[in-house]
């Protein structure tokens, strides 16, 4: 699923990202990564970032000294996390397809570093036909020339820039400004705009050179990191977007940041609201370094250390209220069991990242469906629910169960329940059953399920307090509304399963018995 | 403020029977509020009716879509497009959001889906309580805030009649008695002399018995044009 970046507004930002440069929004990969999600949080990665297996390995992760889970032990290891997503897709390899050509005008850029090359991803994003112009034989900037193989193999750079390239940019390599072309000459070919994002070499003191030519990365700032580069190449582009546009500039909004107190992080912990270990440490390659050559000392997370490591996240400042649709009718307030919504001096109501724990309740009991999760992941129940059924034969009954992503942390049984489970079951992995709404058990019927399962955890096993009570209530008015379609209320049920259990193997053996049997009979 | 509940699934198949195509129409205000008619009941209510159709082996279609308001000529506008692909809008307003979409479009079907049922308030989440009953005349001022017309059962003005047994009102142990309450509250601002006073016969004429009512407000109209 190709999850659109918009240059969107939000109103609050987990402090990741906010602290990162190039404003990637690690909260939300990482919460893609703990549902097991991998594809689709490198999709979110590479628009901030399209250079995960550099930032992966060498940032300088200015997230993790931000991140609040540093005040009650120790930060979120967003960078290998990052490493993991981008090293599994490099072992599946999707084809990345080019995106349509939307405006008229041209762009070249000068110079296919970070800069350049992140510059020229947004701006074919936004619709632009971008050419650009390498000095050197190859792409890759700094990246390439400067970093050791031992500390970023090539063959995974050469993998993000064949992604970068791959939506529609046309690479002219060996190509020298000044000797094989000029400014001028880029003027008379077409080219409305010009981005000299040449590298720290040679200097420059503006932004904007005259008009329609645009300087940025190392040759504005000097050296600097990888990420500050990417960031901006962000810049550029949308410097360069609206002056083609003709808007003015903007002033870029500083949104707030969703800090939380260290005796709030603690209290999470404590009430198992995510992973309460240490950082997990990276494995390091242990045998003799004759051995190893030039390749990565580092071995990179495997799934199941991936996955742990991710479920330390806390999600800050995950739900927001959308003003335009919220009628102030106050029933987040009256039913949040952490007090994270208050009503404004305006007299309208907005949830205190601080307090809000991305529970989800007031989400799905919002009567004007104006409060969202501002993380992909979270908002895309209805799709998941389609995809997994669309992938059932239809032979037999249609079976979807929907399950606790929290409980993912050990793969070994997951994969097993995968290997498993009857093929006419469909497993969607909800992070809490509690996210799932009346709507969403109605679509998977409308959507061709003869029959939903829903595999809660135990009330004691929950940390989300009262999600159990609301889970009820929707599932008794998913089933009054089924008993009046005369659809039978036994098509949708409930089962409570210790978390112990969903590891041990005898117990997934007897559930998957028990699931074999009712999707024999929905 | 305006309350209401969604039709019984039946009546609201039947009114809907001689049409293919369908607009559920929610309203992002009262009706939200209230849990009967906003976006999320209408994306129930779509599901529920698809789900049916699917069973009947019909071909009936719905689209779904929600306004701020549908008593308000400048979102009803919105709609305007979505009309000429439908044959009928089924609205989850209140009954005035449902008057408002013939009277903007007169060509228009214009099918209730829920009932609009009294002016209240929650006294809880999940119990909702009829608190006015529009009568043009307000007089709490007198009843230390509790209405006699919409509390009472025969909106008497005298006190309770012969059958309030234990601040309860005949008509079932879970309505209190409109007087006991009046009583109590002005006891309680020490009030209850005022309760003797003679008032003047009541008007009713400005309550719906004198007729649908309109209120002019000279100072509120715009500069006529041209």
């Amino acid at each position: 699923m190709k999850i659109t970046r918009l240059i969107q507004q939000q109103e609050v930002l987990p402090p990741c990202q906010a602290a990162c440069p190039a404003g990637v929004r690690a909260r939300d990969y990482i919460a893609l990564i703990a549902q097991g999600h991998y594809l689709d949080a490198v999709n979110v990665i590479r628009q901030d970032m399209p250079f995960p297996s550099a930032c992966g390995r060498i940032c300088q992760h200015p997230c993790e000294t931000e991140c609040n889970r540093r005040l009650a032990d120790e930060p979120v290891n967003i960078m290998h996390l990052k490493r993991f997503a981008s090293d599994y897709e490099f072992k599946t390899q999707p084809s990345a397809e080019p995106l349509p050509k939307i405006e008229t005008e041209e762009i070249a850029i000068i110079g296919a570093g970070p800069c350049g090359l992140t510059a020229a991803q947004d701006l074919t994003r936004l619709g632009y036909l971008v050419t650009v112009f390498e000095a050197l034989p190859f792409p890759g900037g700094t990246l390439r020339a400067a970093l050791p193989i031992y500390r970023l193999p090539r063959e995974l750079l050469d993998w993000d820039i064949h992604n970068i390239l791959a939506l529609g940019i046309k690479l002219n390599v060996n190509t020298v400004l000044g000797k094989d072309m000029s400014l001028p000459e880029l003027k008379d070919n077409g080219y409305k705009a010009v981005l000299l994002a040449t590298g720290a070499e040679r200097s420059q003191r503006t932004t904007e050179v005259e008009k329609g030519i645009f300087g940025e990365g190392d040759l504005i700032s000097g050296t600097v990191w990888t990420v500050q580069a990417v960031g901006a190449g962000h810049k550029a582009a949308i410097l360069i977007d609206r002056y083609l546009k003709g808007y003015p500039n903007a002033e870029m909004v500083k949104p707030a940041v969703a800090r939380l107190q260290a005796s709030e992080v603690q209290k999470r912990i404590k009430e198992k609201h995510a992973n309460p270990q240490l950082r997990y440490p990276m494995p390091l390659w242990e045998g003799r370094k004759t051995e190893l050559g030039f390749m990565e000392m580092e071995l990179g997370y495997d799934e199941e250390t991936a996955l742990k490591e991710a479920s330390r996240c806390l999600s800050c400042g995950a739900a927001e209220i959308a003003k335009d649709k919220c009628p102030v009718c106050l029933t987040c307030l009256r039913l949040c069991p952490y007090d994270a919504p208050a009503i404004t001096t305006g007299s309208t109501v907005e949830i205190r990242p601080s307090l809000c724990r991305a529970c989800g309740l007031c989400v799905n009991e919002c009567p004007a469906s104006a409060i969202a999760f501002t993380m992909p992941g979270l908002k895309d129940i209805n799709w998941r629910i389609e995809n997994a059924l669309s992938q059932l034969p239809n032979t037999a009954p249609k079976v979807l169960a929907f399950y606790c992503s929290y409980r993912l942390s050990s793969v070994t049984t997951y994969t097993r329940f995968l290997n498993m489970k009857p093929a006419n079951l469909a497993a969607v992995p909800v992070p809490c059953v509690a996210k799932i709404g009346v709507t969403n058990f109605l679509k998977a019927i409308e959507l061709g399920a003869d029959a939903v399962l829903v595999m809660a955890c135990l009330e004691s096993d929950c940390p989300y307090q009262h999600s159990m009570f609301w889970l009820q209530h929707r599932i008794e008015t998913a089933k009054n509304i089924l008993k009046q379609l005369g659809l039978g209320t036994k098509i949708l049920s409930v089962h409570n399963i210790p978390v112990s259990d969903m590891i041990k193997l005898d117990k997934t053996t007897e559930l998957i018995a028990e699931l074999k049997s009712k999707t024999q009979n929905p | 403020m305006i309350t209401g509940k969604q039709k019984p699934l039946e009546e609201i198949q039947k009114l809907i029977e001689p049409y293919q195509k369908i607009l559920i129409l929610g309203c992002g205000t009262c009706v939200t509020i209230r849990f009967a008619g906003g976006e999320k009941e209408v994306a129930t209510l779509g599901s529920t009716l698809r789900l049916l159709e699917k069973q009947r082996n019909g071909n009936k279609t719905f689209i779904e879509h929600t306004v701020r308001r549908q008593c308000e000529q400048e979102f009803l506008d919105e709609i305007a497009d979505r009309l000429k692909d439908v044959d009928a809008v089924l609205s989850l307003a209140c009954g005035v959001g449902v008057q408002a979409i013939v009277e903007q479009f007169p060509s228009a079907v214009a099918l209730p889906g829920i009932n609009t049922t009294f002016m209240g308030r929650p006294e809880e989440l999940g119990v909702l309580s009829e608190r006015c009953l529009a009568c043009g005349d307000c007089i709490i001022g007198l009843t230390g805030g509790v209405c006699p017309v919409t509390r009472c059962a025969k909106s008497l003005f005298n006190g309770p009649c012969g059958g309030s047994v234990a601040g309860k009102c005949e008509v079932s142990p879970d309505i209190p008695c409109a007087w006991q309450l009046i009583y109590d509250r002005m006891a309680r601002l020490g009030l209850l002399d005022e309760l003797a006073e003679v008032q003047p016969l009541r008007d009713w004429s400005s309550s719906h018995s004198g007729g649908p009512r309109r209120i002019i407000r000279e100072d509120l109209k715009l500069p006529k044009t041209g």
